[in-house]
């Protein structure tokens, strides 16, 4: 009797052994949409979240990155808002509205489902030569509003503070507003006279050079990996350094995200949901992480 | 057959340069500096035209569709000639017929179906000088795409709604002496990273052109915006030669810039990569040449940036006269040129107090005084400029005043470029004659001999210009006569300026 129940679990190990190695009960569901280049939805977006379609593209038509970048048009955040209000894109990857974004949806009777994809951070960067390793949120406001005008001030050496800024109605000035400034008014930036295409000289806003008195900013995503930066140091923000971790759990304290944005009325099973669905699983993080986003937390 | 109704076919020839007297080719075995090691630092002077005749075939028809083709000849070994302009011919015919490169975007813009309704595609030389040649071939081609229902549109309106047009841009870069084509390597010294002094520039580029903004234009990426990190080119990265600076273009290899369906290029200028460019040296022996003229060498001095830039511009308004000053020049001028520029932005007081006693309110408005100083450099030398113009009451005057300096803040004279016993006055006589020929209002008027007692001289990369004392043009306007001979025409064997 003994033996006979030694010899049925012997024959079930066996069993469950031979049925693992089949693969047919743990072989995981293939949840990654397809799509050929024609059945893709429409999808348009802002240039920063290019890499992000191409990556996403070439997963789920099964072809190269290469072949995917083809069939990918992005017109700009504000052209794909009006191309996905207009109907002329399903689906578009770019940053929050603006108000007039809003509104626009607003007259035109379109709700939008706003759905973040990746983390984003905002980042402030000096030159690597400076001993100052991070600010609080609100020494860098007191840096940009004029009160704090030496390094000194903010621990650093005796050398006055060129806080550069970027043009006006760019995508990191306005990130520098909304995300840092808030209510806060900035001083005006550092203007330099630049040569013009017609060769005349012009005021324009000075743009970031790297020296140990300068403070400037940029999104993070463009900053890491970057040709160069190693010249180029990220600064703590209220202790917490910025990296791809602090900005996915939100510890580092400026942060954003890039969105999906679909027309409310899209259907339940659509091919746009479908791809966003996938976007947010672990096998889309990972893709975007891959493809140098910041995943979601 | 140069010409029908439909085609019309043009040949042309230029000879590039003319060059290469009394070379002997006795005991020259070697090619230039093949084997050996190059090394920076290596200070450029100065480029010698390769004394190529380039033809270019061009033809065009009533659809819009348009070819210029290139062909290089005079070379010794007629199998170079034959291998490079196969080549030239193969690149050519992918750039006007073959598939539309990968670029992003492409097949949704320029669908299966789009009707192809002009196609143009040139080659031409971008630089020839010391041996080496760059050509650079562009194609455009423009499509009308299909409508939502897969139909080309009809109307004139739909159709320009529906247009989408492709730039395409491919080079080919060549040691002369062998006929191979020569890498992005090459171009620099041995002991040079290249890849890193490359990527350090287009870094320090990006960092003050925020192209990854997506509505700002980034000039020097000709538009191109950046949606990735630029994580650096590779050995591989596209690129042509142009005179004093290199090319490097920007195409569906380098994804990182979106470039739309055409590319986008940035220009570098090898005096901002530093003395480590090695395609003088690497690829030139004086005493040997792969070309059949024997004419006289053409020298020209290589084109440089500004480098660093000094600017400076003011206006202000004294009674009657509306003054403006503009000042610029680069910072690595000698001292003494720097003290010049002081000098010569200085405004004339005097003459701005004799503008307001001598205004009389015609109801013309006020009088301008503009006064521009700047410097630049050839080669080693720098040139110092003042123009100044003065409207005032309908009449209008301008002056030249120019001062060429040498490396050591030496002034330099017109008679100190040329080799003693050489006439330089002839061809400066011609060449102002020319010009006075074309401004037949002046003819009869001027008396060159009291001219040529005055003339002031710029140095430019080829040639140099020459300017006289303001002349009476007209009754209400005096301004200098100019007019520039180049050094070929002066012939580089008779000027002193070409020292290594």
């Amino acid at each position: 009797m003994k033996k006979m129940a030694c010899l049925s679990l012997l024959v079930l190990i066996i069993a469950v052994q031979l049925t693992a190695c089949s693969g047919q009960v743990v072989a995981p569901v293939d949840t990654t949409p397809k799509f050929t280049p024609e059945t893709y939805p429409k999808v348009d977006g802002s240039t920063v979240t290019i890499p992000l379609s191409e990556a996403l593209g070439s997963k789920t038509m099964g072809i190269s990155i290469k072949e995917a970048r083809q069939y990918i048009v992005h017109n700009k955040t504000h052209q794909a808002y009006l191309n996905l209000i207009n109907g002329d894109a399903d689906l578009i990857f770019v940053t929050s509205p603006s108000k007039e974004e809003l509104q626009i949806a607003k007259d035109n009777n379109v709700e939008m489902e706003i759905i973040p994809i990746v983390s984003e951070g905002f980042v402030f960067l000096t030159s690597s030569d400076n001993p100052v390793k991070g600010l609080t949120l609100a020494q860098i406001q007191d840096i940009y509003s004029g009160k704090t005008t030496n390094w000194k001030q903010a621990g650093g050496n005796d050398v006055g503070i060129m806080a550069y800024q970027r043009p006006e109605n760019s995508g990191s000035q306005t990130g520098f507003l909304d995300l840092v400034m808030k209510k806060v008014k900035p001083i005006d930036p550092p203007i330099e006279q630049v040569v013009a295409e017609m060769g005349q000289l012009i005021d324009a806003v000075a743009t970031y050079k790297n020296e140990p008195d300068a403070i400037g900013y940029s999104y993070y995503y463009f900053v890491t990996d970057m040709w160069g930066n190693d010249q180029v140091k990220l600064l703590e923000v209220d202790g917490v350094y910025p990296d791809k971790t602090t900005i996915s759990s939100g510890t580092y304290p400026i942060r954003t995200a890039y969105y999906a944005v679909i027309r409310s009325d899209e259907p339940k099973d659509s091919s746009a949901r479908q791809l966003v669905s996938w976007l947010l699983s672990e096998k889309g993080q990972k893709l975007a992480e891959e493809a140098g986003y910041v995943k979601l937390n | 057959m140069l010409s029908s109704t439909k085609d019309k076919i043009r040949v042309w020839a230029t000879i590039v340069t003319i060059s290469l007297a009394g070379i002997s080719l006795a005991g020259c075995d070697e090619l230039p500096d093949e084997q050996q090691s190059i090394v920076s630092p290596i200070q450029i002077h100065y480029l010698v035209q390769n004394p190529l005749v380039a033809t270019t075939i061009e033809k065009s028809d009533v659809k819009d569709f348009y070819e210029s083709k290139l062909s290089l000849l005079g070379f010794r070994d007629t199998n170079i000639e034959k291998s490079i302009n196969d080549s030239i011919q193969k690149v050519y015919s992918e750039v006007k017929d073959g598939s539309l490169p990968p670029y992003r975007g492409i097949k949704k813009k320029i669908p299966d179906g789009s009707e192809l309704t002009s196609n143009s595609a040139s080659a031409g030389l971008s630089y020839s000088y010391n041996n080496v040649a760059s050509i650079v071939f562009y194609g455009y081609r423009n499509y009308i795409t299909p409508d939502q229902n897969g139909v080309i549109p009809k109307t004139e309106e739909e159709r320009a709604k529906n247009s989408q047009y492709v730039g395409l841009t491919r080079s080919l870069n060549y040691d002369l002496n062998t006929g191979r084509e020569i890498t992005l390597k090459e171009v620099f010294t041995d002991d040079a990273d290249y890849i890193k002094i490359l990527n350090d520039y287009i870094g320090n580029l990006i960092m003050s052109n925020p192209i990854e903004d997506e509505d700002s234009y980034g000039m020097a990426f000709s538009g191109a915006k950046l949606i990735a990190p630029f994580k650096g080119i590779s050995e591989n990265q596209a690129f042509y030669l142009i005179q004093g600076g290199i090319v490097l273009i920007l195409d569906e290899n380098n994804p990182e810039f979106a470039t739309e369906l055409y590319p986008a290029t940035i220009n570098i200028y090898f005096q901002d990569l530093g003395d480590c460019i090695a395609i003088t040296k690497r690829f030139y022996d004086e005493a040997r040449s792969p070309f059949v003229s024997t004419e006289p060498l053409v020298k020209e001095f290589m084109q440089s940036s500004m480098g660093k830039e000094i600017a400076k511009e003011s206006s202000s308004k004294v009674g009657h006269i509306m003054v403006f000053s503009s000042v610029r020049y680069p910072e690595q001028i000698p001292e003494a040129a720097k003290d010049k520029i002081g000098l010569l932005s200085e405004i004339d007081q005097n003459r701005i107090n004799k503008l307001n006693a001598d205004f009389v309110d015609q109801g013309q408005g006020d009088s301008n005084f503009e006064q521009y100083v700047w410097a630049n450099k050839a080669g080693a030398y720098t040139n110092v400029q003042r123009n100044t113009s003065i409207y005032s009451e309908g009449k209008w005057e301008s002056t030249t005043d120019t001062v060429c300096f040498d490396q050591d803040g030496r002034e330099l004279s017109l008679g100190d470029l040329f080799t003693s016993g050489y006439d330089y006055q002839k061809p400066i006589r011609k060449a102002l004659q020319d010009s006075i020929d074309q401004m037949p209002h002046l003819n009869n008027k001027i008396d060159l001999d009291v001219l040529m007692k005055h003339l002031q001289f710029f140095m430019g990369n080829a040639e140099i210009n020459f300017y006289t004392d303001p002349v009476a043009a007209d009754a209400n306007s005096r301004y200098p006569i100019s007019g520039g001979v180049t050094f070929k025409d002066f012939g580089c064997e008779n000027m002193t300026i070409f020292k290594d």
